[in-house]
Formats: structure tokens, C-alpha cells, sequence
């Protein structure tokens, strides 16, 4: 970022395929390849300079699987029901099991998971296919310990689009959380930022809502148009 | 349904309704819960779409498309003390899916109009 300098991946990461929607860390790539038959999530292995597929998607959904963040240790990505477009947020221990965060059952969904590696917390979209209703920023250990704890509720009408975590540019040990937001009624997504996330107080997960509203917009189409191609 | 409060605010603020048929009194109580935590923008142009906003230490990463060209999108980059925004996908591609490559200060795109991905770095 300082020299702006582009450098392509390596042969085994950039076939002739299309891949899209990558993710690094220093020892990992992760991304998703599309191929005649399927959607393929890849993790690729730059000491080793192996990939492995780690899960598979219809080649019809071209949002229905992609990776969100990787570290020294973890995968996250998230994977949708093409059927009622609920997603969920799956951590992978790389070379060990995948959990999932826990969520409610359809109409709820959560996506867009990053990691505090050191702590195991992770933060991800709480949301429901519904545009704007039941929205948070969220937090759960991968320990599994305790319930998911909302960090911050959205307004309604205002949905998530994504979110990472990123070093505290004044306090290195802290973790900003950075998200996009998407209004549902004026089309618009905008970038925000919440500094020093780690340090907010754990609350109580919130309750479930009795009843649905009524469904203002596909959410998957408004969160990810253009993201990957089309199949 | 939606809710307006922040579980990471300084103060959550509770608003008590006390209330006679004489007098109505409002008390607002602020108790400390955690440290001060609020939302703050950092791209929020009506015209334009900003999306995956992801951040080194030092610089903060994002895709942009405008509506006045839809079909044509950019990730941009700045440094997060402040400056110029500049564009990281090369002139006359299309850049996505913007993400900070954990432990470097390099930031992984998606090129998809050249069916490649492709990183930028230091």
C-alpha cells in the first residue's frame, strides 16, 4: 500500500479459471474458483504452495459461498441456502474442524466474519432475509463458551453489508471494526467505522423477534450484485 | 424490529418516565458500560457505493462503483491519518473485493474483468 506496487499470484492460485473474491493472510490465500461444474472455495498454502478445496457450491450461486478472512490458524467463510438465502458463518481451524456460529433458524442469518486470533473472538453481520430488520455487529468466541453478543444494533431499514477487523491505527493491541451498510429504501451502501471493538463490554444476546415484516428486498442481490460472476 | 441502542457506547443511556397526573419528569441516567465505542463514517457519498471496507494499520481499503457508471467499479485506498484517496486497480480494469492481507501491509483484490485475482502490495 505505501509503494502501490501490483503483484500477480502465483500459477497455482491464478488459472485459467475465474477466481474471484480472495482473502490473505501471510501464509494463506483463500478465494473461490469458478469451475465448469462448481464453486469451488480454495485454500491455498504458500509454504507448502498446495490448495485445498475446503467447501463446494452450486455453479448457479454465485453467492451462496465465498471466504471472508483468513489467518495464521483460521478460515472464515460464509455459505447460503440458495433454497431461503440464509447464510452462515463457518470458522475452519485449518487442518482441524469447522464450527459454526450459531444463529436462529431461518428467517436469520449471519455472514461476513472476521477474527481476533488472539482472543477467538469472532465478528460477524447478524441479520435476517428481511432488508433492515434484526441487524447487528456481533460477537462470539470460537471456544463456543457463551451465547453471540451484539456489539452494536443497526437501525431499521439499514442492513450489513460487510465487516473486517483491522489493527487500531493509535492503539496497535486494540481492533476497529469496519463494516458497510447498505439503506435499504435509497439503494445506497456507505463504509463506517467502529475503533477499539475488543474493548466493548459483553452484553446479552438479544431476544428473538415474535414475528416478520415484510420483505423489502433480496437481500443477497443487494448485498453482493457484481461481487463474482455470473455462472 | 429496530433498535437504537449502542452496546458499545461509553454511556448507554436510559430514559425513565416518571409521571404523575400533575408533573411529568424526565431522568436520563447515563451508566458507564465499557469503553466509549461509536460509529464513525468513513465513506458515505449518496452517488456513490461504498462497500468491504477492510484497513491495515496504516491505510483503509474499499470498492467503490458510481451510479453514474454502474457497471464499472474501482477499489480505492488512503491512508487512515488522512490524504487523497487513490486507486489501486490498475487504469481500465475493474477492481473488487478489497482484503487486507493479515500480518503484511498489502491489501488482496479480485480483477474479475481479466479473470484473475490479483494483489496489490508494499
Amino acid at each position: 500500500m505505501t509503494t502501490h506496487v501490483r503483484s500477480p499470484l502465483v500459477v497455482q492460485v491464478n488459472t485459467p479459471a475465474w477466481e474471484y473474491t480472495p482473502v490473505g493472510s501471510k501464509r494463506y490465500v483463500a478465494f473461490m474458483r469458478l469451475t465448469s461444474s462448481s464453486r469451488n472455495l480454495v485454500l491455498y498454502d504458500k509454504a507448502t504452495r498446495v490448495g485445498h478445496r475446503i467447501a463446494t457450491a452450486a455453479k448457479s450461486c454465485d453467492w451462496c459461498l465465498y471466504p471472508t478472512w483468513v489467518g495464521a490458524s483460521h478460515l472464515i467463510y460464509t455459505q447460503c441456502s440458495a433454497s431461503n438465502s440464509t447464510c452462515q458463518v463457518r470458522v475452519l481451524t485449518i487442518g482441524s474442524q469447522t464450527v459454526t456460529v450459531p444463529r436462529g433458524l431461518a428467517p436469520y442469518s449471519n455472514y461476513s466474519g472476521s477474527m481476533d486470533e488472539a482472543t477467538g473472538n469472532v465478528y460477524y453481520i447478524a441479520s435476517t432475509t428481511w432488508c433492515g430488520l434484526f441487524v447487528s455487529l456481533n460477537r462470539w468466541n470460537v471456544s463456543g463458551a457463551s451465547a453471540p453478543a451484539s456489539m452494536y444494533d443497526l437501525p431499521e431499514g439499514i442492513d450489513g453489508n460487510s465487516l473486517s477487523l483491522a489493527p487500531d491505527a493509535t492503539v496497535p493491541t486494540d481492533e476497529d471494526l469496519l463494516y458497510s451498510q447498505y439503506d435499504c429504501l435509497t439503494d445506497n451502501s456507505d463504509n463506517y467505522q467502529m475503533e477499539s471493538v475488543n474493548q466493548c463490554a459483553r452484553v446479552a444476546a438479544r431476544p428473538e423477534p415474535s414475528g416478520a415484516g415484510t420483505r423489502v428486498v433480496s437481500k443477497p442481490a443487494a448485498r453482493l450484485a457484481g461481487a463474482s460472476p455470473a455462472g | 424490529m429496530g433498535r437504537m441502542d449502542n452496546h458499545c457506547s461509553g454511556h448507554r443511556v436510559h430514559m425513565t418516565v416518571v409521571g404523575s397526573i400533575v408533573l411529568a419528569a424526565f431522568a436520563i441516567v447515563a451508566a458507564p458500560a465499557g469503553a466509549a465505542v461509536t460509529p464513525t463514517p468513513l465513506q458515505t457519498r449518496a452517488d456513490v457505493d461504498e462497500l468491504v471496507p477492510t484497513a491495515l494499520s496504516g491505510f483503509e481499503a474499499w470498492w467503490q462503483r458510481s451510479n453514474a457508471t454502474p457497471s464499472h467499479s474501482d477499489v480505492f485506498g488512503v491512508a487512515r491519518a488522512g490524504g487523497n484517496p487513490f486507486k489501486i486497480n490498475a487504469s481500465g480494469t475493474n477492481g473488487y473485493w478489497p482484503s487486507a492481507v493479515q500480518g503484511t501491509a498489502s491489501v488482496i483484490t479480485s480483477r474479475p474483468g481479466a479473470r484473475r485475482t490479483s494483489t496489490t502490495s508494499t
